[in-house]
């Protein structure tokens, strides 16, 4: 009896060891996580009648804006020069500095003469990782967070809307020297409102990425205006600076 | 098993069926407490030949410390926990960070790793019996990673009734709640214990004055969460045989950043059985899983996506013999598969297996005199690598006061999977990579170590010396630019040798009035060629933790205790190389000491109430380094219990 107790404890075990054995070699309960998908930007989305859309741009590297047309509903992506091929247009460049983030200040170590930024016929306002530009336009922000919850833009008749400013030290483009904290940026127009929706924090690595979840207004070239909101800024993969973006266009 | 250590046996299940009718001498003084990590087999931590160090349950119960990293620190000189990049947690003891410790629970080895340490948070104080230290190179017994020691931490698995329910919450500042709860179950051949703990804390700023270094410092402390579940099962069929089952799952989050947080997860598995067959011949079987996970969630989509997965099966098997009453042999041999999936490689996953066989022989020559020698030999599939190392372990006891320790030790850590192979996108910019080397030689120590403990009525005293040679030191380089695609990469290598050479001092005491009072010194010393490059800060030259406690039954439903506790660290000086310069500045990480209060009260109906004020005298740092304490100030905890 006793050795019948003893032998059934051990098959018992055995049997088990065995079936946690052949089943846990690489690992259990794949089904708690999600699997990735395609990092493949989906067609962008709109409906007439409510006016809504939604446009996914794959903004997660330095080297490209993206320009978006939202009376066409298109994105065209175009590379940030990095070389001089004709005459220099006096302005065009990457930017060399020393950067101390924590004390704010851009100590210039060299000018990278470039040709001009080349742009598309038809665009209203373009993205380059988290960085912004407004065509002939610009940008309010909200107290809002959701599209669902916008006023009409009526309410909003005292908006000031801040332009594109030029600068040397907002737009990233060669990160090679990140670590030492020598960066250059590129002599480029950006949209310091719009940009707050999402700011990319690289004073202890690894960046830490703060969005604001606010919506934007945006006045457009032609005097239309969208309302924007990011609804998130990774992709599937885990690709930061792939976009989506909410909107209403045109906005009213 | 030979008569002594059945004795052993019978006297450790007998202390814990009648822990409260232990005396507080052998309580507090702890030298007639029981070990096992030294030797894998269980000896009086008095006698064993292979120095200790022993953190009892009525040390943790006292320090009501959350987890392992605040009671190392609280208990052990020498100990210090400290961040590096993206705020997680490495630990230094003495001189070895935390991929030269080797971490244990109940013998068994943790998966997974973040910035080479395992993950702290998984362990339950609320579950722990008891830990044990040993300091020193210990591969001949446990293998590859035991290159600066082992820590063992042995969980709860006896109970005295029939049915035990706990529930005990405790807060503190930062929002800081824990809430812990447990059943147990014990009928005839069957105990069974489930628990369950929860904590959470929110993220908190600190603020550094102007003027400190630029990198290296902390501004929030990242907040989170954690949910931690165990079952551990034991039978005992018959005599001599005990199988004991377990499982478990942890789970942790981390507010990195808020929207796209960090997850742990853990899930664990084991069964082990141990059979004597006869009075001098046992025999242990085991296996345990362990799998931990790495994801992101990611807020704004709902995805929780996989990307690190560490699995390791492992089979062991371990067979004692006693030749007569003063000589064991003691025969082991392991298998390990060793899975790793993770996004810090760029070409699939990989496989590492690992057997290894040893053999121990502990023998007691005559009542004063004991030696015990190990000889242990390792093979990894992954570099098809193998290890020879060894142990030799000298006892001398000439009365029974009186202690004397002389031990040799080897240790090697094999390189890992990650530093094999590894190629990182270290910011996520894809502007700095960590690469692997598959190259990188086995780092390998050398320790030497000495002891003398005294035992006076109330007092023991204790004084260690230490030496360890480091060869090969695994670590990462300076930042290089790879002359073909200009991008710039920091990667493994092994660094000439490095030794680590210091002592330690403890005075203990307890008194029959309740009262109890410990101080223990610990002096580090590391001595290179050329600058340290790892990212690791070294330990600090000398460190003290101090304990003075007491305790009163003042009836028999109100008994108290009140326990004053610190730790002091000296200042550390230290060569850094800045990266955006390349220049080599001398840093000077200041000293500074935490005191910490709590009062116990136990009450009738098995309720306890606890209070305690952590950072007594306010301290707070003036630059939040990584290796400062990232306090800020005057804690007060509250905590209680109830037991059924």
């Amino acid at each position: 009896m006793r050795n019948k107790k003893i032998t059934n404890t051990i098959g018992g075990a055995a049997i088990t060891l065995s079936l946690l054995l052949l089943s846990s070699c690489n690992g259990l309960f794949d089904g708690v996580y999600d699997e990735p998908v395609s990092d493949s930007t989906p067609d962008n989305q709109y409906d007439p009648a409510t006016r809504r859309g939604r446009i996914v741009v794959n903004a997660s590297t330095f080297d490209k804006w993206h320009y978006i047309s939202l009376h066409h509903r298109s994105v065209t992506t175009m590379d940030i020069p990095t070389s001089l091929t004709g005459e220099w247009d006096g302005k065009s460049g990457i930017t060399y500095h020393d950067v101390d983030l924590k004390n704010d200040t851009y100590t210039f170590k060299n000018l990278v003469k470039t040709d001009a930024m080349p742009e598309p016929e038809e665009w209203d306002f373009a993205v380059h990782k988290f960085d912004t530009r407004i065509k002939d336009g610009g940008a309010y922000e909200t107290d809002f967070t959701s599209l669902d919850d916008l006023p009409a833009a009526s309410s909003f008749g005292n908006a000031v809307f801040s332009e594109d400013e030029c600068s040397n030290n907002i737009v990233m483009n060669d990160i090679s020297g990140m670590l030492s904290y020598y960066i250059g940026y590129q002599n480029s127009l950006s949209n310091p409102v719009l940009g707050r929706w999402l700011v990319m924090d690289i004073t202890t690595p690894p960046p830490t990425y703060h969005p604001s979840g606010k919506v934007y207004i945006v006045r457009l070239h032609d005097g239309t205006k969208a309302a924007l909101h990011l609804a998130n800024y990774i992709s599937p993969n885990n690709l930061k600076g792939y976009l989506t973006i909410d909107y209403i266009y045109p906005y009213e | 098993m030979n008569k002594r250590q059945h004795i052993a046996l019978a006297c450790l299940l007998s202390v814990a069926a009648n822990a409260g009718a232990q005396t507080e001498y052998a309580d507090s003084v702890q030298m007639e407490e029981f070990v096992v990590t030294g030797t894998r087999t269980l000896k009086v931590l008095a006698e064993t030949p292979i120095q200790t160090r022993l953190i009892s349950a009525k040390d943790i119960k006292e320090s009501d410390a959350t987890n392992i990293s605040d009671l190392l620190q609280q208990e052990i000189p020498g100990v210090e926990f400290s961040y590096s990049m993206s705020q997680q947690v490495n630990m230094n003891m003495a001189g070895f960070s935390g991929q030269g410790v080797l971490f244990l629970i109940d013998g068994e080895r943790l998966a997974g790793e973040t910035m080479d340490n395992t993950d702290f948070q998984r362990i339950d104080m609320s579950n722990v019996e008891r830990i044990e230290i040993v300091k020193g190179a210990a591969s001949a017994l446990y293998g590859s990673s035991a290159n600066g020691g082992v820590i063992n931490i042995i969980t709860k698995d006896r109970q005295k009734s029939l049915f035990k329910i706990n529930a005990n919450a405790r807060i503190a500042a930062h929002n800081e709640q824990r809430y812990g709860g447990s059943i147990g179950i014990s009928k005839g051949m069957a105990t069974n214990s489930l628990s369950v703990q929860h904590t959470r804390i929110d993220t908190y700023d600190v603020h550094s004055a102007e003027g400190g270094l630029s990198s290296n410092i902390v501004s929030s402390v990242y907040g989170g969460r954690t949910w931690n579940f165990k079952d551990h099962l034991v039978l005992k069929p018959c005599d001599g045989l005990k199988i004991t089952a377990r499982a478990g799952y942890f789970f942790r989050e981390r507010l990195f950043n808020p929207l796209l947080p960090d997850r742990y997860r853990d899930y664990s598995a084991g069964m082990r059985a141990k059979y004597r067959f006869s009075e001098s011949d046992d025999i242990e079987l085991s296996y345990s899983f362990d799998q931990y996970d790495k994801s992101d969630f990611q807020k704004m989509a709902k995805l929780d996506i996989r990307d690190y997965s560490n699995v390791q099966n492992i089979v062991r098997g371990l067979y004692n013999h006693s030749f007569g009453t003063s000589n064991t042999i003691t025969i082991g041999s392991e298998f390990m598969r060793d899975y790793l999936s993770s996004y810090q490689f760029d070409d699939g996953a990989k496989v590492q297996k690992s057997a290894n066989a040893f053999v121990q022989d502990d023998w007691e020559i005559n009542r004063q005199w004991e030696v015990i020698g190990a000889v242990r030999y390792d093979y990894f599939s992954n570099g098809k690598t193998s290890r020879a190392t060894t142990k030799l372990g000298i006892c001398y006891k000439p009365t029974s006061s009186q202690t004397f320790r002389l031990s040799y030790g080897e240790g090697f850590r094999t390189p890992t999977l990650k530093e094999r192979f590894m190629n990182f996108d270290m910011l996520g910019t894809g502007s700095i990579y960590i690469r692997g080397n598959k190259n990188l030689k086995p780092e390998t120590s050398r320790n030497l170590n000495a002891s003398a403990e005294f035992y006076l009525s109330h007092y023991t005293f204790s004084i260690t010396g230490f030496y360890n040679k480091v060869h090969n030191r695994i670590t990462t380089s300076s930042p290089q630019t790879d002359a073909e695609s200009n991008q710039q990469y920091m990667k493994y290598m092994n660094i000439s040798n490095l030794s680590i050479y210091g002592g330690e001092l403890t005075a203990q005491a307890q008194w029959p009035c309740g009262l109890g009072a410990r101080v223990s010194y610990a002096y580090s010393k590391e001595e290179s060629k050329g600058t340290s490059l790892t990212p690791y800060l070294p330990a600090r030259p000398h460190s003290a933790t101090f304990k003075l406690n007491y305790s009163r039954k003042f009836c028999k439903k109100y008994d108290f205790t009140a326990t004053l506790s610190g730790r002091y660290l000296s200042e550390l000086n230290n060569k850094e190389l800045d990266i955006t310069s390349y220049v080599v500045y001398n840093i000077k990480y200041p000293a500074y000491s935490l005191w910490k209060i709590s009062l116990s009260q136990q009450m009738a109906k098995g309720f306890s109430l606890n209070i305690a004020l952590d950072n007594l005298l306010g301290y707070k740092p003036k630059y939040y380094y990584y290796n400062a304490p990232l306090t800020t100030g005057r804690n007060l905890m509250a905590g209680m219990s109830w037991n059924l």
